[in-house]
């Protein structure tokens, strides 16, 4: 049971932290209503979330990378569904996006986790 | 060894959990409309891009007694079911016969600020003076009927991102028929 919540929490945390990275790519940035920065303030929003839902070093690592796989797979499925034809001739496009939205979501998820547990007093 | 009291341990506060689960079930509906909307506008632009279609139609020709002769056409822009706003800043086109072989100008609209909706008529005009003039009197002359021309022209178009402007240039051309005077 308490590994189900876990996984659960995982996949809506990296579906957040994916969909939220997506709005910040180079190739949605200027469709969507929100600019980029606002797009790493929710992905930081999720580690906090997050942070103040895990306890213990250990697990929340755990949680980070388990949110950034998911939110890795997130980000590149938002990315690469609309682009099919450019992916195929031009990957390196959606690839250098993908690389930079999975480093971008596991250190900003690590930050708002930090932030989390300091906010929730440990 | 200090040992907290069980109401100072952080996993006994009682609006950790609620809170954690609180904003991560708004954030993920916040990210996830976001994102759809954001891929809706990516997916209209993309669709507006391939879709637009510039149709140019002759609706009036006039030659004058002074050395000139005017041309009046419409264009009419085609857009794809539109979600981006557009809207068309400029049209240049060159005028000539429709085997290339002569050239009869370049003409300009000047700057315009049409606002594009899914089928819009934008009426065109030049007056074709000078050499230009003769080269088409020449035309006319060898063609025992109507006179072939080619309208070969970029459009300025500008749509309205959520972010920012994206100006796109888009050709348009089409041959028409030039009717002999008194036709």
């Amino acid at each position: 049971m308490k590994l189900l919540r876990w996984l659960i929490l995982a996949l809506a945390a990296g579906i957040a932290a994916g969909a939220s990275s997506a709005l910040q790519t180079q190739e949605l940035l200027d469709f969507s209503f929100v600019p980029g920065n606002i797009a790493y303030v929710l992905v930081a929003l999720v580690g906090v979330s997050v942070g103040l839902l895990v306890r213990g070093v250990q697990e929340g690592l755990l949680m980070a990378l388990a949110i950034t796989l998911v939110g890795t797979v997130t980000l590149f499925l938002a990315i690469y569904l609309p682009n099919v034809e450019i992916a195929a001739t031009a990957p390196e496009f959606i690839l250098r996006s993908v690389w930079w939205g999975a480093l971008s979501i596991f250190f900003l998820t690590i930050i708002g986790m930090v932030v989390g547990r300091i906010l929730s007093g440990e | 060894m200090v040992t907290l009291p069980p109401a100072m341990r952080s996993e006994e506060r009682p609006w950790r959990y609620p809170l954690g689960v609180g904003l991560l079930i708004v954030l993920l509906i916040v990210a996830l409309v976001l994102l759809v909307l954001t891929e809706q506008n990516y997916t209209a632009f993309r669709e507006a891009l391939q879709g637009i279609q510039f149709t140019v139609s002759l609706t009036h020709f006039e030659q004058l007694a002074s050395q000139e002769a005017r041309l009046q056409w419409t264009v009419t822009v085609t857009m794809p079911a539109q979600k981006i706003p557009a809207s068309l800043e400029l049209l240049d086109w060159h005028l000539y016969s429709a085997d290339r072989s002569t050239y009869l100008g370049y003409y300009t609209s000047g700057d315009v600020q049409i606002a594009l909706g899914p089928n819009t008529e934008i009426p065109l005009e030049a007056a074709i003076r000078g050499p230009n003039f003769e080269k088409l009197q020449r035309l006319q002359e060898e063609s025992p009927q109507e006179t072939a021309l080619l309208f070969q022209g970029v459009a300025l178009v500008m749509f309205q991102l959520p972010q920012r402007e994206e100006r796109k240039k888009f050709p348009v051309a089409s041959v028409f028929m030039l009717p002999k005077e008194g036709e």
